[in-house]
């Protein structure tokens, strides 16, 4: 290629780059000239433009951290992600020792295991975790683009299926979620997911590491010491400690030996855990972007919230005068946080309505607790179409971004795997970032059961490929 | 490039810049930042003419 060529690539690249985000910033300054309370949308905006910024630069991704490590022995990934961890529960127990967190622990039990194991499998099986398929959808990957629609698509049906499903529903559940005394409005009666939610989730502790030990979450003692000491960063140690030993010391050994130093010292195993921690720069970057936006990402919107003196942005949306798909509660999904499967659900769920007649606000996902408000308006979406936005932005700027079309293969795994993510993420109340990410971070124990589940089911997917590529490959004529 | 991903940098903190000035400081009026918040407001003995003046509202015309 010329110099010419690439001159003219670069620009093209940098004009499409500032293009998007130009628009991001229309949107945010006239839609704020407007109506002031569209700035609560702009704050889901932004900060999701960073989430993707940081999610392309440090290719951060679940999925490539499992495969990575289970087919490869390559750890880089998975320490990346546990730093990034680390920082985000960092920022945020310093957010919520000020008691201006926005986080709500989830239900505590085996259900988050199985989740995660499902939701794990998923994620390997379609080639990109929930985030990782955002951020890959705005590289120009469409394989991505057919993984997030097989997440969103997969959770509105599967958050509404009845009928037969009912009869796989457990008799307790069912009294149990009866006896919930929902408005009439919810059918929770009928449905799988409504009595599973209202029957047998809802009936697990919601706890913190914090509360566990008797102190208040959002005192010091409770968010730093508990959550975040014992909580995170303990058990992170730990698990980067695992992560050496099986998996990165070999290599640190082998280099060792080369150099014709044999013998390892207790100095060397520190050295060797260091140069671990060390190799995945740029994805602990990224995690440290990722982290400190996090935290400050519940600050601000908490601060909105206070500002204008509500609890969600349902009653917002009403003072604007959108009633549409807001729940019985007068909620929409307004997590105060990063989040990414929900909104997927939600937007399919308001298209399924529109479009077909059918009411899907009779369940407890959609119409007791989330709604189904307009795409446009929606400000989770908004953070999701940024994090793309950003994604693209960076990828742009660093000559990353290419259209890359399915092929007839990739795209069946990308919604085999798209549709177990999206059961996993439902039956977990949220992906590996709702549901893992953000819960790890805040103490929430949810999120390690979760994360529990996730190893076995991405190995038994790794294990899973590498049978299918060797048996394609013989087939092929390059077996041995 | 590098140039190129500091303006959008800038511009990206413009903004957060913003919504943070625009968000926080109803944390901090309210004490909810600061740790403030939420004391309540010392009791002040009225004076007698003041006292007075409220006993009288309460009177028949």
């Amino acid at each position: 290629m010329t110099e010419n060529a690439v001159n003219k690539g670069e620009r093209k690249n940098r004009f499409w780059a500032f293009f998007v985000l130009g628009f991001f910033a229309l949107v945010s300054i006239t839609t704020f000239a407007y109506n002031e309370y569209y700035i609560y949308l702009s704050i889901y905006l932004w900060f999701g433009l960073i989430y993707g910024l940081a999610l392309q630069y440090g290719r951060f991704c679940f999925s490539s951290a499992f495969r990575d490590l289970f087919a490869v022995g390559v750890a880089r990934m998975a320490v990346g992600i546990t730093i990034a961890i680390v920082l985000f529960a960092l920022v945020a127990s310093l957010v919520t020792a000020q008691g201006l967190s926005t986080f709500h622990p989830a239900p505590s039990g085996i259900h988050a295991v199985i989740a995660g194991v499902i939701f794990g499998m998923g994620m390997v099986i379609a080639g990109g975790c929930a985030s990782g398929s955002l951020y890959k959808t705005g590289e120009g990957n469409m394989n991505a683009l057919i993984v997030v629609f097989s997440i969103s698509v997969s959770q509105a049906l599967f958050v509404d299926v009845g009928g037969w499903a009912n009869n796989l529903v457990p008799e307790s559940w069912h009294h149990s979620a009866i006896a919930k005394g929902l408005p009439a409005s919810i059918n929770v009666g009928d449905g799988w997911m409504d009595q599973y939610l209202a029957g047998y989730v809802w009936n697990h502790p919601v706890t913190t590491f914090a509360k566990m030990l008797g102190w208040d979450n959002s005192s010091a003692l409770g968010a730093i010491v508990g959550n975040f000491f014992l909580g995170v960063l303990v058990p992170s140690a730990l698990l980067l400690a695992v992560v050496y030993f099986v998996w990165s010391r070999k290599a640190f050994v082998r280099k060792r030996v080369k150099a014709g130093q044999e013998k390892m010292t207790m100095l060397d195993e520190v050295k060797g855990y260091w140069a671990m921690l060390s190799a995945s720069k740029r994805t602990a970057i990224a995690g440290l972007v990722i982290g400190v936006a996090a935290g400050l990402h519940m600050l601000v919107l908490q601060g909105a919230r206070v500002k204008f003196g509500v609890k969600n942005a349902g009653a917002l949306l009403e003072r604007m005068g959108f009633d549409y798909g807001i729940s019985v509660n007068g909620t929409v999904f307004d997590p105060g946080y990063w989040y990414v499967t929900t909104q997927e659900a939600q937007w399919v769920g308001w298209l399924l309505q529109k479009t077909t007649g059918a009411n899907y606000m009779d369940n407890v996902f959609f119409g007791y607790v989330n709604g189904i408000p307009n795409p446009a308006i929606n400000p989770a979406d908004w953070m999701s179409l940024a994090t793309i936005g950003g994604a693209a932005i960076m990828a742009l700027l660093y000559g990353e971004f290419k259209f890359k079309k399915p092929t007839l293969e990739l795209a069946t795994w990308a919604i085999i795997g798209g549709t177990l993510m999206g059961i996993g993420a439902r039956l977990a109340l949220g992906c590996n970032i709702g549901a893992f990410f953000i819960r790890v971070a805040n103490g929430d124990p949810s999120g390690w059961l979760f994360g529990i589940g996730m190893v076995p089911g991405a190995y038994i997917a790794v294990k899973f490929f590498n049978w299918w590529t060797e048996r394609k490959m013989a087939k092929q004529g390059f077996g041995l | 490039m590098k140039n190129d991903l500091w303006v959008v940098i800038v511009i990206t903190l413009g903004f957060i810049g913003f919504l943070m000035g625009y968000s926080l400081p109803p944390l901090v009026e309210t004490g909810m930042l600061t740790g403030k918040g939420g004391q309540a407001q010392e009791v002040q003995n009225l004076d007698k003419d003041m006292a007075q003046y409220y006993r009288d509202l309460s009177k028949d015309e």
